[in-house]
């Protein structure tokens, strides 16, 4: 059987008095492109280093595509690239410099033109081909970034970690971005933290929400996105006070929130049961002729709200 | 890419030096040509600069400038190294690029022993380029057609006040110039070992500097003292100031000792560095 990418169990890191992590259990496939949420805090970055040996764990287990990060470290590494949530390169080295430098760690690399011409293509990808021979000191941090994606990507790792990639970033290098994650996401297994859930909506298919050192919500996009409350939009026009009573009355109804502009109400129906939900909502509606609906849909439900609300549930316990 | 097992085994049999050489180019770098040359020129390049136009002028006051700069030489030549390795550990400990080169498929030891090879390597070279341009000086003082130094010599020719140099009697052959700085070079590779060992150790750079120049200042007061310097770097400082004075001391055991000395310091430094936390 395949491991899977990452494969943490029961892991726990305690800074003197502080618990960073406290029995964190989670498991990345492999080939996902998996966002790792959570608020500030929560133990994204204290793992990620765990991942790298960067520090020790106090307690549990971590393995990257099998190896165990403690006694397999530089194994797990030579399979890993690496981007720091603030990339920072020897200030003298050219930007060449340092993707030739690290390309030649890895086990299997290029020599000669070969290597030259796959540092040259990967500055490309990453629009940095024109400042090959510029010095890290002068680089500007989105240009940093891209250096630090360059160098992440170099060896064509099974695996890539990427801390806040998007972090600093203009809207047209964060655009980017996405498009290179999306991009390598076929070819490797990405796993990346973030805040921004807009992107992790554009270009993941798995999430991993952590709070309070431990994953709190784990599994595809979309089964994240199931698991929190739906909601329906309906707008309607005539004698409403009938429907919006039956509508209360439902057990799968959470809350009905009406707001009426001149003769039109709009509801915003929040439901615990989607399948009843889907059921039942549309013959509840209709049950009176004294009302005419004029809109009535599901609405999106964003990564956002389901993240504000397994979150919060979470510091509610 | 997938990386097939052997190669995976052989990652993890080489361990402890993975990455040396990548590293060490880096590490070189910093050290040459410029920072090499800037030792060099600012030990012997300012002294040449104010000796050679007296010389030329037929003053033979020359050799007050010669012994004040000759001990003004060692100072700066310690202070420099102290100050320079300072922050090979700590400051990239600060900067971050510690945290970004030990997610990189390297073994920890590799990092450290980069260091060492690259900061020995640099300081070596400035005490011998600049040790070896400064012995004619030292003839050209005793007299012109000379092949070796007295060095009490030189304060009958200037009458010169030079302290504790007046003292040393012995004749200096270019053979025995290039041994002390060899034994000025091996004391050297001790204190840069100390300096990394603080790196890994203390939280800040001004901690590491002051207890380097508190290591140095101790094992050259040891040396002056010569009681028990023998078995340790001090005993090499010690053969130094015994050439001067004509007597023949023994180096065997004093270059052994310091080699062990900064071979275990150096064994500190990287079980330090393998526990270090790249928070």
């Amino acid at each position: 059987m395949t491991a899977p990418a990452i494969e943490i169990r029961q892991l726990r890191k305690r800074y003197h008095k502080v618990e960073a992590l406290r029995g964190l259990d989670l498991e990345v496939p492999r080939g996902s492109i998996c966002g790792f949420l959570g608020p500030n805090g929560a133990g994204k970055t204290t793992t990620m280093k765990i991942l790298l040996g960067l520090i020790r764990p106090s307690d549990g287990w971590a393995a990257v595509l099998g190896d165990d990060v403690r006694t397999h470290g530089l194994v797990a590494r030579s399979r890993i690239g690496y981007l720091p949530q603030d990339p920072v390169f020897p200030p003298n080295q050219t930007v060449r410099g340092v993707v030739s430098y690290v390309a030649r760690l890895y086990p299997g690399h290029p020599h000669g033109r070969a290597l030259r011409r796959r540092v040259d293509g990967m500055l490309d990808r990453v629009g940095m081909a024109d400042k090959a021979r510029r010095r890290v000191r002068g680089l500007s941090g989105g240009e940093r970034q891209r250096l630090g994606v360059a160098q992440a990507l170099i060896s064509n790792p099974e695996l890539v970690v990427m801390d806040e990639p998007s972090a600093g970033l203009d809207p047209v290098g964060r655009r980017d971005m996405l498009d290179l994650i999306a991009e390598i996401g076929g070819e490797t297994t990405v796993f990346y933290s973030t805040h921004i859930l807009d992107d992790v909506e554009q270009v993941s298919d798995t999430v991993v929400i952590i709070n309070n050192g431990r994953a709190i919500a784990a599994g595809p996009l979309e089964s994240i996105l199931e698991t929190s409350d739906s909601e329906y939009t309906v707008r309607l026009r005539g004698a409403t006070e009938g429907t919006f009573a039956r509508l209360t009355a439902e057990p799968w109804v959470q809350s009905v929130d009406a707001q009426r502009r001149r003769e039109v109400e709009q509801w915003r129906v929040r439901v615990t049961d989607g399948a009843a939900a889907a059921d039942r909502i549309v013959p509840t509606l209709l049950a009176d002729d004294g009302c005419d609906i004029l809109e009535f849909h599901l609405s999106d439900r964003r990564l956002e709200d389901a993240y504000l609300e397994i979150v919060g549930a979470d510091d509610g316990d | 890419m997938t990386t097939d097992a052997p190669t995976l085994q052989r990652i993890e049999t080489a361990h402890l030096l993975r990455g040396l050489a990548g590293l060490l180019v880096v590490e070189v770098r910093g050290w040459f040509p410029w920072r090499v040359l800037f030792l060099t020129i600012a030990g012997f390049g300012v002294f040449a600069m104010i000796y050679f136009p007296v010389r030329a002028a037929g003053d033979n006051q020359f050799g007050m400038l010669l012994f004040p700069f000759l001990s003004f030489w060692l100072a700066m030549l310690l202070l420099s190294v102290v100050s320079l390795t300072e922050g090979s550990v700590l400051g990239e400990i600060e900067r971050g690029t510690a945290s970004w080169l030990v997610g990189l498929p390297i073994g920890r030891p590799a990092v450290i022993l980069a260091k060492f090879l690259a900061a020995s390597s640099g300081i070596a070279a400035t005490v011998f380029v600049t040790g070896t341009a400064l012995y004619p000086v030292l003839l050209d003082a005793s007299g012109w057609g000379a092949t070796e130094f007295r060095v009490s010599e030189l304060t009958e020719v200037t009458g010169a006040p030079i302290g504790m140099w007046g003292r040393f009697t012995s004749l200096v052959g270019f053979g025995e110039w290039i041994g002390l700085l060899l034994a000025l070079s091996v004391f050297l590779l001790f204190v840069v070992a100390v300096m990394i060992l603080f790196g890994t150790t203390l939280r800040s750079r001004t901690a590491v500097f002051g207890l380097g120049l508190g290591v140095v200042g101790v094992f050259g007061a040891a040396a002056l003292a010569g009681s028990f310097a023998a078995a340790s770097p001090a005993g090499l400082l010690r053969v130094i100031i015994d050439v001067a004075q004509g007597k023949t001391p023994s180096v065997v055991i004093p270059f052994v000792a310091s080699l062990l000395w900064t071979a275990l310091v150096l064994i500190l430094a990287v079980w330090r560095f393998n526990r270090k936390e790249l928070a």
